[in-house]
């Protein structure tokens, strides 16, 4: 006889076959009071009315519970912010100010340190700049047709040039006669990115006033050449 | 079968007359709607919109239990019957219903 039914999966279902057999039942009382079967299975319809509606409100009963609830307290919530207009614009205030900062304050760390730069290798792009030792210049910056001229003017270096300069990244000077290429340069930067101690990528390469040879084409007598390899370190390593 | 003019049940009036019906003995949902019909002799018709949300809610609060069973013509019907929540919950319905008819119709009479 009566069989267990019935995870709340099928209540559709259910309400279905419920509604099925009601309409049927009428049919039946229908057919019981004369009328033709198709007549009373048109008045049984009919009578029932709207099945959708039905299964709609049976719906809205096994849902309503959270929906009211749901309901109930943005009711409450609303009813506190009406109340205390003041209190309610404070916090409203402090939230819009706490996140503005928040998103503003992430936004430039986002850009700043998170995203890769928006080039090619982003982790391999150096700052140069000069310095003079005798403090007659104080322009720092370089101008890319000194560097042109720096790249033009320094033959091929030697290895030994290019692993010297990377044994002590952070200020190695280097000897006045060796000459290094930029790219070189660049070159055994990447070597040493695997090395821990020199994350920072900041390397300092000074030829002294007296000695010209490398820069000489280029830099004013006196001026050391230098070259900061910024901040951005083993990007690509991961 | 013409349809009688139709009164409308206060909220919560259908859930003890569907109460007081189902615990007469397992019944399914067309046969609560024609016990109910037959036993008011007409007056009260409960119409399927609002019969079975009812009947679902009940069920939710555990005040009556549905098994898929066989009509009386061989058809699978669900029966309802009432649990031993519901049986309370219909004495505390009916006492509340008595006081307040009883209420409605003291002033009734008294304000004639």
């Amino acid at each position: 006889m009566p069989s267990q039914d019935q995870s709340p999966r099928n209540t559709s279902d259910n309400v279905d076959r419920e509604i099925a057999h009601h309409i049927e039942a009428l049919t039946e009382a229908n057919i019981a009071q004369g009328m033709s079967p198709e007549e009373a299975r048109h008045q049984a319809l009919i009578e029932f009315g709207g099945r959708e509606q039905v299964k709609q409100s049976v719906r809205e009963v096994h849902t309503s519970a959270i929906a009211e609830s749901i309901a109930f307290h943005l009711k409450a919530a609303l009813r506190f912010l009406r109340k205390s207009p003041s209190f309610s614009l404070a916090v409203i205030l402090t939230l819009a100010l706490g996140i503005g900062a928040n998103s503003a304050v992430f936004s430039a760390i986002d850009a700043i340190v998170l995203r890769p730069l928006p080039f090619p290798n982003g982790d391999r792009l150096v700052v140069l700049y000069q310095h003079d030792s005798k403090g007659r210049d104080a322009n720092r910056f370089v101008a890319p047709v000194r560097l042109e001229d720096w790249n033009a003017s320094t033959p091929p270096s030697s290895p030994s040039a290019a692993t010297t300069s990377t044994t002590s990244p952070k200020h190695r000077a280097l000897s006045p006669r060796k000459s290094l290429k930029f790219s070189s340069l660049l070159a055994s930067l990447k070597r040493s990115e695997s090395r821990p101690h020199s994350a920072a990528n900041s390397l300092l390469l000074k030829s002294t006033g007296e000695d010209r040879t490398p820069f000489s084409s280029a830099t004013p007598s006196g001026s050391d050449a230098s070259m900061v390899i910024p901040m951005r370190s083993g990007k690509n390593s991961t | 079968m013409a349809p009688l003019e139709k009164t409308d049940l206060l909220q919560g009036t259908l859930d003890l007359l569907i109460l007081k019906v189902v615990a007469l003995g397992p019944v399914h949902g067309y046969g609560i709607a024609q016990r109910i019909r037959q036993i008011s002799s007409d007056v009260l018709q409960v119409q399927q919109g609002s019969l079975y949300p009812a009947l679902h809610r009940l069920e939710k609060r555990g005040w009556i239990a549905a098994d898929w069973g066989e009509s009386e013509n061989n058809r699978q019907a669900r029966f309802y019957r009432l649990s031993a929540k519901g049986r309370k919950q219909l004495v505390a319905e009916e006492e509340t219903w008595n006081r307040l008819s009883q209420a409605v119709a003291l002033i009734l009479r008294t304000a004639e």
